[in-house]
C-alpha cells in the first residue's frame, strides 16, 4: 500500500513537468521557399506527407501549399523539405498566445452571465423593455459567437502548426519580352556567365 | 610600401578606365581588367564582377531604370531574393539580387543599377551561392566606389 502511494507520488512529480509544457499555447508557423523540378508533384508530396500526420491543407495551388499538422516537428518537416528540393528561405516563429486565450474565456463568461441577467429580465418585462433587451441579447449573442470562434481559432492554432510552402521551378530564362532599350536586353545572366575575360 | 602600391594600382584603375567615365575600385582580392570601357574582375574561385556604361537616353534618374530592368528580368523567369538601395557611393545604386539555376548549381546573380543626367552604370556580378556569398560584402563595397564624371 506505502509502495503505491509512492509510486503514484513519483508518477505525478515526474508527469507535472510535461503536463505544464503540454498546455502552453505556443502557435507554430513556417515560411519556407523551396527550389524545385516539378512543383506539381512538390506539393503533393508536401500534402501526403501532412496526411501521413493527421494534419491536412489549406491551400494547394502551381507554386504553393499551405499546410496543417499537429505536434510539429521542426527537424522532421526539415528533413522532408530537403528531401522534396533545394531550401531557399525558412522562417520559423512562434507565439504565446495563453494571454489572448485567458481574456477571451474571461469576457466569455462574463457575456454569458450577462446573457442569463437578461433572460431573466426579459420575463417580467413590458412590451417596450423586451424590445430593448431582445436587441441587447442578439448584440450579446453575436459578441458571444465572435468570443468563441477567436478561442477555437487560437487552440486551433496552437494544436496545428501553419506550415506554408512556396516553390519555385527550374523553368528560367524564358526567352519572351524584349525591352525597348538595348542595354535592359543585354543584362542577361547566361550572357554574363559564358563572358569569356580577354587575357591574352 | 603598401601604401604605395595600393595608391598605384587606384591610380591604374582611374586611368585605365579614364574613356569609361566612370571610376571604381576594384573589390578586395579581385583580379581586374578595364576592356574597352567595361572594367571586369574576378575571384580566384570564378565569381565575377562587370561594369558597364551607357549613355542614359532618354535621360531618366535611377528609379526609372531599376524599375524597368526588375520588370524585365521578372517578365524572363528570373527570381528576385533581394532588393536594396545602396546609398554610399556619389549616386544612388539600386541593387537586385537574383536566384540562378545554372547547370546544377544555384548561382547569385547581381544587377546594379546608378545613374546621373548624362550615364547609366551597369553592374553585373555572379558566383555559385556559396562563393557568392563571401565576396557580397567586398563587391558592394566597390560599387560605392563608382564615380561617374
Amino acid at each position: 500500500m506505502n509502495f503505491s502511494i509512492k509510486f503514484l507520488f513519483f508518477l505525478f512529480i515526474i508527469l507535472s513537468p510535461c503536463q505544464l509544457f503540454a498546455d502552453s499555447s505556443l502557435s507554430v508557423s513556417v515560411v519556407a521557399e523551396l527550389m524545385v523540378d516539378d512543383s506539381s508533384e512538390a506539393g503533393n508530396k508536401m500534402i501526403e506527407w501532412a496526411q501521413q500526420r493527421m494534419g491536412y491543407f489549406l491551400q494547394h495551388s502551381d507554386n504553393r501549399v499551405i499546410i496543417r499538422v499537429p505536434d510539429f516537428n521542426a527537424d522532421d518537416f526539415l528533413k522532408i523539405l530537403k528531401n522534396t528540393g533545394d531550401i531557399i528561405n525558412y522562417f520559423y516563429s512562434t507565439e504565446n498566445q495563453d494571454d489572448e486565450i485567458a481574456i477571451l474565456e474571461g469576457q466569455l463568461v462574463a457575456k454569458e452571465k450577462l446573457l442569463a441577467v437578461y433572460y431573466n429580465l426579459m420575463s417580467g418585462s413590458d412590451y417596450r423593455s423586451t424590445i430593448n433587451l431582445e436587441k441587447e441579447i442578439e448584440a450579446l449573442l453575436g459578441e458571444i459567437d465572435r468570443a468563441k470562434g477567436r478561442i477555437e481559432k487560437l487552440i486551433n492554432n496552437r494544436d496545428y502548426a501553419m506550415l506554408e510552402i512556396n516553390f519555385q521551378s527550374d523553368d528560367y530564362y524564358r526567352e519572351t519580352d524584349t525591352s525597348t532599350f538595348d542595354w535592359i536586353n543585354s543584362i542577361d545572366f547566361i550572357h554574363f556567365m559564358n563572358e569569356q575575360a580577354d587575357y591574352e | 610600401m603598401n601604401r604605395k602600391i595600393f595608391f598605384i594600382i587606384i591610380v591604374s584603375l582611374i586611368i585605365i578606365s579614364g574613356c569609361s567615365r566612370f571610376t571604381v575600385e576594384k573589390p578586395e582580392g579581385f583580379a581586374a581588367e578595364t576592356v574597352k570601357g567595361t572594367f571586369r574582375s574576378f575571384s580566384p574561385e570564378g565569381v565575377k564582377f562587370r561594369i558597364r556604361r551607357f549613355e542614359n537616353k532618354p535621360s531618366k534618374e535611377v528609379s526609372y531604370w531599376s524599375e524597368s530592368l526588375k520588370n524585365h528580368l521578372e517578365k524572363k523567369g528570373y527570381r528576385l531574393i533581394e532588393e536594396k538601395v545602396n546609398s554610399g557611393g556619389s549616386e544612388e545604386c539600386v541593387i537586385f539580387y537574383w536566384l540562378m539555376n545554372y547547370g546544377n548549381d544555384y548561382y547569385i546573380y547581381l544587377t546594379a543599377v546608378t545613374a546621373d543626367k548624362k550615364n547609366i552604370i551597369v553592374a553585373e556580378a555572379a558566383g555559385m551561392k556559396e562563393e557568392y556569398e563571401k565576396y557580397r560584402d567586398v563587391i558592394e563595397k566597390s560599387l560605392k566606389t563608382v564615380e561617374l564624371y
